[in-house]
C-alpha cells in the first residue's frame, strides 16, 4: 500500500482529473490491492444507478441500433494500437465515437487509458515518467471546447501532450505539434489527429532545452516548419 | 409447507439469484454482441439503458444532452463489448463505468454546462427526479441501494453523491464541502466501502 491507496474511492467514481487518473493508473499496475479495491468499489457505485432508472425517448432505441450497424466490434485484448490504427483508417467516422482512437505518426508514442483495460505490469511508460516526474510542470489550454495540456519536465527531457474533446482536425489536415527552442525557432515534434477522444502522446525531441510548445492544423502528413498560426502556445514560464 | 417461500427480510446481495442471473444474462449478450450480434445488442440494451440514461441525466442534468451521452456509450459498449471479462468484474458494473466515464467527460468538457446555470433544466429536472423515485421504489433492488446509501452517514453520502451524481472530482467535493482534501478522500471511499459491505457486492 502506499498514500495512493486512498484514491481508491475517487478513482473508482472518477472523481480525479486526467493527471492523477494516469498517476493513479500507473499505481494500480503495480498493486493488486488497489485493483481488487477498485473493483469492488465500481461494483458497489454501479448499484447506486439502480436508483436513478430513467427511461430515454423512445427513438433512442432506433437510433443506436441504426449506429452499431456500421460500427465493427473490437476483437478481443488485441494489442490496443495495432487495433486502433486499423480501425481509424477503415471507419474515419468512427474515431469521434471511439473512447481513445488514435492515429499515429511516425516517432511519436502515445498511450490510450480506458478505465477497463488490463492493467500491464512493467516499466512505466515515458508519459507516466514525466507526469510522476517531481520537476513536472503543467499548463492547460482550452481549444474549441476541449482542452490540451502540457506536461513537462526538464529534468527526463520530455514533454507530454494530454487532450481531451479535441475537434476533429478537418479532413486532409492533421495537428502538428511543435517544440519551441530558445531562439523562438519551432521543431516539428509529431502529429495528432483530433476527435472527442482523450489522447496522450510523448513530443518528439528534447524537450529539456525547449521554452514552449505549439499546436498547429498542418495539410496531411505534416509540415517542415508551421504553415498555420498556433491553434494553442504553451510558454513553459507560464507553465506551474 | 413446501408451496411458501419465505420472504427473506434481510435481501443477500450478491447471491441474490436475480441479480446474478441478470449478471449471467448481461454476460451471455455481451459476448454474441462481440461477435456481431446485433439482435444480442438489442436485447442488452433493453435490459440496462433506462439504467444507464439515468445514471447519465443525473450526472449531466441537460436532457437532450444526456441523450447523446447515453447513445455514445452504448455505441462504445457495443464496440468494446468482445473486451468485457468477466474475471474483472461484473457486465453491470463494466458497463456503468463506461456510462459514468462519458457522462463525467462531458460535464467535465462542456465550457458552459447546462448544470452550472441555475436556470430551467436543473428545476425542471427536480421534478422529473421525484417522479422517476416514486416508480423506482417499487423496484427492491432500488430500494435495497436506498437503504444502503441510509446506512451511510451523512459526510460520507453528501461526499459520495457530489462525486458519482454530481460528477465533480474530489477536489471540487473538498472546495464545495469546505474540507480538507484528505477528508474529501476519506469520505469518498468509506461511503463506498460501507456502501459495498451493507449491499454485499463484490467483484
Amino acid at each position: 500500500m502506499s498514500d495512493m491507496h486512498p484514491l481508491s474511492g475517487a478513482y473508482a467514481v472518477d472523481a480525479l482529473d486526467d493527471i492523477e487518473r494516469a498517476r493513479f493508473e500507473r499505481h494500480l499496475a503495480e498493486c493488486p490491492d488497489c485493483t481488487a479495491e477498485v473493483a469492488s468499489l465500481r461494483e458497489a457505485a454501479a448499484m447506486l444507478a439502480h436508483s436513478v432508472d430513467t427511461e430515454p425517448s423512445a427513438d433512442l432505441r432506433a437510433k443506436v441500433l441504426a449506429e452499431i450497424s456500421t460500427v465493427r466490434p473490437l476483437p478481443p485484448q488485441a494489442p490496443a494500437q495495432e487495433v486502433v490504427r486499423r480501425q481509424a483508417r477503415r471507419f474515419p467516422r468512427m474515431v469521434a465515437a471511439a473512447v481513445a482512437a488514435v492515429v499515429l505518426a511516425a516517432g511519436v508514442g502515445v498511450t490510450a487509458w480506458h478505465p477497463w483495460d488490463r492493467n500491464q505490469p512493467g516499466q512505466p511508460s515515458v508519459a507516466a515518467q514525466v507526469l510522476d516526474a517531481p520537476d513536472s510542470k503543467r499548463q492547460t489550454i482550452r481549444i474549441d471546447g476541449g482542452s490540451a495540456t502540457v506536461v513537462h519536465s526538464r529534468s527526463l527531457g520530455k514533454a507530454v501532450l494530454i487532450t481531451k474533446d479535441m475537434p476533429k482536425a478537418p479532413s486532409d489536415k492533421v495537428y502538428e505539434l511543435w517544440l519551441q527552442d530558445a531562439e523562438g525557432a519551432m521543431n516539428p515534434a509529431g502529429l495528432m489527429t483530433g476527435g472527442r477522444t482523450h489522447q496522450t502522446v510523448v513530443l518528439r525531441g528534447n524537450a529539456g532545452e525547449s521554452t514552449g510548445v505549439g499546436i498547429t492544423i498542418e495539410p496531411a502528413g505534416g509540415s517542415k516548419s508551421p504553415t498555420t498560426d498556433p491553434l494553442a502556445l504553451f510558454d513553459f514560464r507560464k507553465s506551474v | 409447507m413446501t408451496g411458501i417461500r419465505p420472504v427473506p427480510d434481510e435481501p443477500t446481495a450478491a447471491t441474490t439469484p436475480t441479480r446474478s442471473s441478470e449478471n449471467q444474462t448481461l454476460a451471455d449478450l455481451l459476448q454474441r454482441a462481440g461477435r456481431g450480434d446485433q439482435e444480442a445488442f438489442a436485447t442488452l440494451y433493453d435490459a440496462v439503458v433506462s439504467r444507464l440514461h439515468g445514471l447519465v441525466l443525473r450526472v449531466v442534468r441537460d436532457p437532450a444532452q444526456a441523450e447523446e451521452v447515453t447513445q455514445e456509450a452504448m455505441v462504445e459498449i457495443w464496440r468494446q463489448s468482445a473486451r468485457f471479462d468477466p474475471a474483472l468484474g461484473s457486465p453491470l458494473s463494466w458497463l456503468m463505468t463506461i456510462a459514468h466515464r462519458r457522462a463525467v467527460d462531458r460535464v467535465r468538457s462542456a465550457e458552459a454546462t447546462s448544470r452550472r446555470d441555475t436556470s430551467y433544466h436543473q428545476q425542471n429536472q427536480v421534478t422529473e427526479h421525484d417522479s422517476t423515485a416514486e416508480e423506482a421504489t417499487r423496484n427492491l433492488e432500488a430500494r435495497r441501494v436506498r437503504q444502503a446509501l441510509g446506512s451511510l452517514t451523512d459526510t460520507q453520502r453528501g461526499a459520495l453523491e457530489l462525486a458519482y451524481f454530481g460528477g465533480y472530482t474530489h477536489n471540487e467535493v473538498s472546495t464545495m464541502l469546505g474540507i480538507p482534501l484528505g477528508t474529501a478522500k476519506t469520505r469518498i471511499r468509506d461511503g463506498l466501502i460501507r456502501l459495498r459491505d451493507t449491499l454485499g457486492v463484490d467483484s
